[in-house]
């Protein structure tokens, strides 16, 4: 049996590809006991600790594709840390005020953080005023074709990759789809708000 | 349109250079209708995301439930077999002594400064908990994204607190943090020497924060400073004291 460590994982997730899915599940595999340690660590319930488990390797994975993880730590040590830190916010949750954080921290990996203080101010009360489910509905309307290219560059593919999967000519014609997909979803939703 | 959308994504693939980036964010300032493009982006961008996020938290939890289904079937299996768990208890016994071991060597084997340093920040820094005013949403959102590691986010919002007065005090003594916690030691000195200058504070643990830092980085003459810094932190009985009180023997 092969000997799964960091640099494994971490060059079978960086590769890219249809292999990735693959080293998505190894990692899952690898760090599984994390859970049994989480429950008897914080006293949670072991489901509650697999579906932390679960979000903490999204973010490791997520972290290792757009280059966030510099390999500071070792893979393990990343992982725990962030497992642990997880378990901790999943306890303060009903417990304190301080769980209030929690709702905050799913939205830090907005694209938004990008921007300065000020552009990013004006930014946000444009997001505010939209109307979020109509949003998700015309995502939903969008099309398979498009939803699943959508998906597949927000994990972080390139286009290259999308249009090996997808079996497109190539990449560029990965970028224009993409690009008019994304017109598509505009036109819907300014529509919908036109005629409203 | 497309061309609004194009521009719009290589803003965020980084594919603008300096002089573009900021004629940029200075159009998502001045236009409305700009801006409104560019919230849509960010809006479409962050809900497909969710749903990536879902599909994969589906998928594992998927292999989360059949491997507790197979992991049952082993333990039945353990159950219906002393032989086998005669040997687990002898396992348990052995890493029971070792742990016995491990920890009398550690009782009484010197700690070098680093290694007092690092056990401090692996037990007492790596999580930041939240002011008791917890109404500062950007502090919390920077507290957020430190706690999962995501320092480079964290970093800029901490940044941008540090020039607003009320909270600049908190941004600064968490960047110096997340600085030292990513090891980069002159970085967090810096920021800790200015949290030290803020003498209106209730209690400022910037001293001692920056001699856990020295005692961390470990270079020529950092251990003497950081005795000098620990011994006024007792002193003046500032945060910390009673840790340096611990340290400063073995100093």
């Amino acid at each position: 049996m092969k000997n799964i460590d960091d640099t494994y994982i971490l060059s079978g997730l960086l590769e890219g590809g249809i292999k990735r899915p693959l080293f998505e599940r190894k990692l899952y595999e690898h760090f599984f006991y994390l859970i049994k340690q989480g429950a008897w660590k914080y006293g949670l319930d072991e489901d509650v600790c697999a579906s932390v488990y679960s979000d903490t390797v999204i973010n490791v994975i997520e972290n290792v594709v757009t280059g966030r993880y510099h390999a500071k730590s070792s893979l393990k040590t990343y992982a725990y840390r962030i497992f642990m830190n997880k378990c901790v916010d999943e306890m303060r949750k009903n417990s304190t005020n301080k769980g209030k954080v929690n709702n905050k921290t799913k939205e830090i990996d907005s694209l938004i953080l990008n921007l300065p203080d000020k552009a990013a101010g004006i930014v946000q009360q444009m997001i505010d005023k939209s109307d979020k489910l109509l949003l998700m509905q015309k995502v939903e309307e969008l099309g398979e074709k498009c939803r699943k290219l959508l998906l597949l560059f927000e994990d972080g593919y390139n286009d290259k990759e999308i249009a090996q999967q997808m079996e497109y000519n190539s990449a560029e014609v990965v970028k224009t789809t993409r690009l008019r997909c994304l017109e598509k979803l505009r036109e819907k939703v300014f529509s919908k708000k036109q005629n409203d | 349109m497309i061309d609004t959308i194009e521009y719009i994504e290589k803003y965020f693939r980084g594919n603008l250079s300096d002089e573009e980036k900021a004629q940029f964010e200075r159009k998502c300032e001045v236009d409305p209708a700009f801006a409104e493009e560019v919230g849509l982006y960010i809006s479409v961008r962050d809900n497909i995301r969710k749903g990536l996020h879902a599909e994969k938290k589906r998928q594992f939890d998927g292999m989360y439930k059949e491997r507790s289904s197979k992991n049952k079937g082993a333990t039945d299996l353990v159950k219906s077999r002393p032989f086998l768990k005669n040997i687990r208890t002898y396992i348990t016994l052995t890493a029971a002594c070792l742990l016995l071991l491990l920890g009398w060597m550690v009782f009484f084997t010197e700690s070098s400064p680093k290694q007092l340093a690092s056990t401090y920040i692996e037990n007492n820094l790596q999580m930041l908990s939240v002011p008791m005013d917890a109404s500062q949403d950007s502090l919390q959102l920077g507290i957020g994204a430190f706690n999962q590691q995501d320092y480079v986010s964290a970093e800029k919002i901490f940044r941008s607190l540090a020039n607003q007065d009320k909270l600049a005090p908190e941004a600064i003594k968490n960047l110096g943090i997340l600085y030292l916690v990513t090891d980069e030691y002159d970085k967090a000195i810096r920021e800790f020497e200015v949290l030290s200058e803020f003498t209106n504070l209730r209690a400022n643990p910037g001293a001692f924060y920056k001699a856990v830092t020295l005692m961390k980085r470990d270079e020529s003459g950092d251990a003497e400073k950081a005795k000098e810094i620990l011994e006024d932190v007792i002193n003046k009985n500032l945060p910390g004291s009673k840790e340096a009180a611990k340290w400063i023997n073995e100093l």
